[in-house]
């Protein structure tokens, strides 16, 4: 009994790092219509901005801190370069952002070389938590934690402050809104700076997990993706849904299923695609 | 500057391609953006006595210098330029020019930089390459040309020894489950262990090493409870780590690169560090991984290796300052192989030209033409100063070499191996019958059964 207690929870907490690490693409693709493919390269170069300034300063606020800041930085020159010229062009954006990848991967290996990095985790978060038999690591806790505060955050931006009804009032129909006054540009500008926040809070969670890789451009696109397109674009209701039921599946499914290893973690988009191709909370 | 920049976009589409149908076997993807790049190494020409220029010994070594790799590759490179440097910049007593091909981590681009180096740079051999599903792709290349191959860590595939690769010597590197069968039986004979469950990597060098370690383990008369597998880039082990028999002596595991500190994480944070050793191949032991383990989950693994810097050997000390010196590194078996690769082309080229009476300056042409006979060669030569041990070589080209079992130890605040028993002469049939062994299947995902 405690076996499945420990399965189901690994998965759920595991599903909150999903969560964080889909939450700047989802938003970007949702609400921008941007598909941004360096979001797993932003993950890869400030997981190893973590490991460095964890060396340096052994102080996890900062770690959050930084990479916060260097994701929002590096998003909004990638939109005010690039990709604010490529509106409502995805092939373009995808082109440009598969390029971005590439040159960020690689200045990863110049700056930080070819091996993988694992950051350690901050202090009282290094322990595990012992109940009777069980032991449980209170680092996975946490990032379900900070998953459901990201969530909790993102859904009052969106749904309850006045930026957040402009955002969507733009995104349902940005002609009628430049026409009422609203600076559009701006607006979008300010959003895809959050995506890359998102971008950077994932690399500093993520990194005592996932550890910082080459590869790992790809792998958390991949993930990102997964999550996004199964809760359903845009929605981040449905991304944090998602997140959490993947990990569950992918958890429960490893242990009933070993043979299927590989495809435990996609086979909820495999069923989802055919089921209902909008995701979870997408709109059809 | 144009071709380089149409080649840039080349790439950048390659890439793309690449990217989308997600690498190859190795679970790597490509991160290309440079241009391919060979470069040559210096020679000096030396004459004969009598004055006249000898001719230039040309030998490829593809590997993969760019995607994730890179490090280690970079590292090969090094150790091979090194060997040659420490000889003069000759090998065999011939100048040489060593062209060094980036096969981008990528199968199709082995087997395309092979042809080049075989087609139009004319090498008169070739050595490499890192990686096992790069050997296993070269193959064939190598035996349509008949062009001898000195393998390096890329023909660590037990398979060699079955498959038909008479131009391939494996002086430079043992099999797969040469490494693990030696752990197998010591497990049970010295450590007791009754019951193991074991987690492999799913592929290859997963299956081979487990195998291997299986095989000798039960022989021994032990018991493999549960076989467990875990595709190469698994983002999350908890699920593995959960799944593990609670009521086992053992953990076995082979894992590679970025997982294997995830592993031994969540191993260590699920509680199981406490209550079941853990033993392992190379990987987990060896210097790139003992770098990234971070606190002290990773103190107390078992792990058998070809190497270990910290070998009280002469020619391991040796070869460790050098390497320190040239790059400020600790180097690792990845760089041995190399570097031993380096030593058997020298060696084994002194040795033919003088049994088979050969002048220098015919000396290169005859290499290319009988890559045969140059493999087989390699059985003859004295490699007892390779840095981390004496090799001989057997009658399949296959190294014979000692094998260490470390124990990772807290060493004042950071992890190091400590040689717990050095297990000496290892062959690839470890202590079992040659003929029984090889009528055996290779070791896969189903062989040996749980």
């Amino acid at each position: 009994m405690e076996e499945w207690a420990t399965r189901v929870l690994s998965g759920v907490t595991y599903g909150g790092l999903l969560f964080i690490l889909a939450s700047g693409f989802t938003l970007g693709i949702g609400i921008m219509k941007i598909v941004n493919i360096a979001h797993g390269a932003l993950y890869l170069l400030t997981a190893y901005v973590a490991w460095s300034v964890f060396e340096e300063t052994n102080s996890f606020l900062l770690v959050i801190a930084v990479c916060c800041l260097t994701g929002g930085i590096l998003a909004l020159v990638l939109y005010a370069g690039l990709l604010k010229r490529l509106h409502q062009r995805p092939l373009a954006q995808i082109l440009v952002t598969m390029g971005v990848t590439l040159i960020i991967a690689e200045f990863g290996v110049i700056w930080w070389g070819g091996y993988p990095r694992t950051v350690e985790r901050p202090g009282f978060l290094a322990d595990s938590i012992h109940l009777g038999i069980v032991s449980f690591p209170s680092y996975r806790l946490f990032m379900l934690a900070a998953a459901i505060v990201v969530a909790v955050l993102l859904w009052i931006l969106l749904e309850r402050t006045r930026v957040g009804a402009l955002v969507r009032a733009s995104v349902d129909d940005e002609e009628m809104a430049r026409g009422m006054g609203v600076d559009v540009g701006r607006l979008y500008f300010f959003v895809f700076g959050i995506t890359g926040v998102l971008a950077g809070l994932a690399g500093a969670i993520g990194a005592p997990f996932l550890g910082a890789f080459q590869g790992a451009q790809f792998e958390v696109l991949l993930l990102a993706l997964l999550v996004s397109v199964v809760g359903g674009l845009g929605s981040i209701t449905g991304a944090f849904v998602a997140a959490l039921l993947i990990g569950i599946i992918d958890s429960v499914g490893k242990s009933l299923f070993p043979e299927l290893a590989h495809f435990t973690l996609f086979a909820p988009l495999i069923i989802l695609l055919a089921i209902r191709p909008t995701g979870l909370f997408g709109k059809t | 500057m144009a071709t380089k920049r149409g080649l840039l976009v080349l790439f950048l589409a390659f890439g793309l391609i690449a990217a989308c149908t997600g690498g190859d076997s190795e679970g790597s993807s490509t991160t290309a953006g440079s241009a391919a790049s060979s470069t040559t190494v210096a020679s000096t020409t030396a004459t004969t006595s009598g004055g006249e220029d000898l001719p230039t010994l040309k030998i490829g070594v593809p590997l993969p210098f760019t995607g994730v790799v890179a490090e280690s590759a970079e590292e090969m490179r090094q150790t091979f330029q090194m060997y040659v440097e420490q000889q003069g910049g000759t090998l065999g007593g011939l100048p040489v020019e060593v062209i060094f091909e980036d096969t981008e981590t990528d199968a199709e681009l082995v087997v395309t930089k092979t042809r080049k180096l075989i087609d139009e740079d004319q090498v008169h051999l070739l050595s490499g390459p890192m990686l096992a599903f790069e050997g296993l792709a070269m193959i064939d290349s190598v035996n349509q040309a008949g062009i001898a191959l000195v393998g390096q860590t890329g023909v660590a595939a037990d398979d060699y020894t079955r498959l038909d690769a008479p131009t391939l010597t494996a002086a430079a590197k043992h099999t797969a489950s040469q490494e693990t069968m030696p752990l197998g039986t010591y497990a049970y004979e010295e450590l007791g262990y009754r019951t193991i469950a074991t987690l492999g990597q799913d592929y290859a060098w997963g299956y081979q090493t487990v195998g291997g370690f299986q095989y000798a383990f039960e022989a021994a008369g032990g018991d493999v409870v549960q076989k467990l597998w875990a595709p190469i880039g698994t983002t999350d082990y908890a699920p593995f780590v959960n799944d593990i028999n609670r009521d086992v002596d053992a953990v076995y595991v082979t894992l590679i690169g970025a997982d294997i500190p995830r592993f031994v994480q969540a191993y260590s944070d699920f509680g199981l560090k406490e209550d079941i050793p853990m033993l392992a191949s190379e990987d987990l032991v060896a210097q790139d991984a003992i770098r990234f383990y971070s606190g002290d989950a990773a103190i107390g693994i078992v792990g058998i290796t070809p190497f270990t810097a910290n070998l009280d050997r002469p020619e391991m000390q040796a070869f460790v300052e050098a390497y320190q010196e040239r790059t400020g590194n600790v180097p690792t078996f990845w760089g041995e192989s190399a570097y031993v690769a380096a030593m058997v082309i020298d060696r084994t080229l002194k040795y033919v030209s003088e049994q088979n009476d050969i002048a220098l300056a015919d000396l290169p042409e005859w290499v290319r033409s009988n890559g045969e006979a140059f493999a087989s060669a390699s059985r003859e030569i004295d490699l007892s100063d390779a840095p981390s041990s004496a090799i001989t070589v057997d009658e399949f080209n296959r190294q014979v070499r000692d094998f260490y079992i470390v124990e990772l130890v807290d060493d004042g605040g950071t992890i190091t191996d400590s040689l717990v028993e050095t297990v000496p002469e290892v062959t690839q049939f470890w202590t079992f019958d040659q003929e029984g062994f090889l009528a055996n299947p290779l070791f896969s995902r189903e062989y040996p059964p749980e």
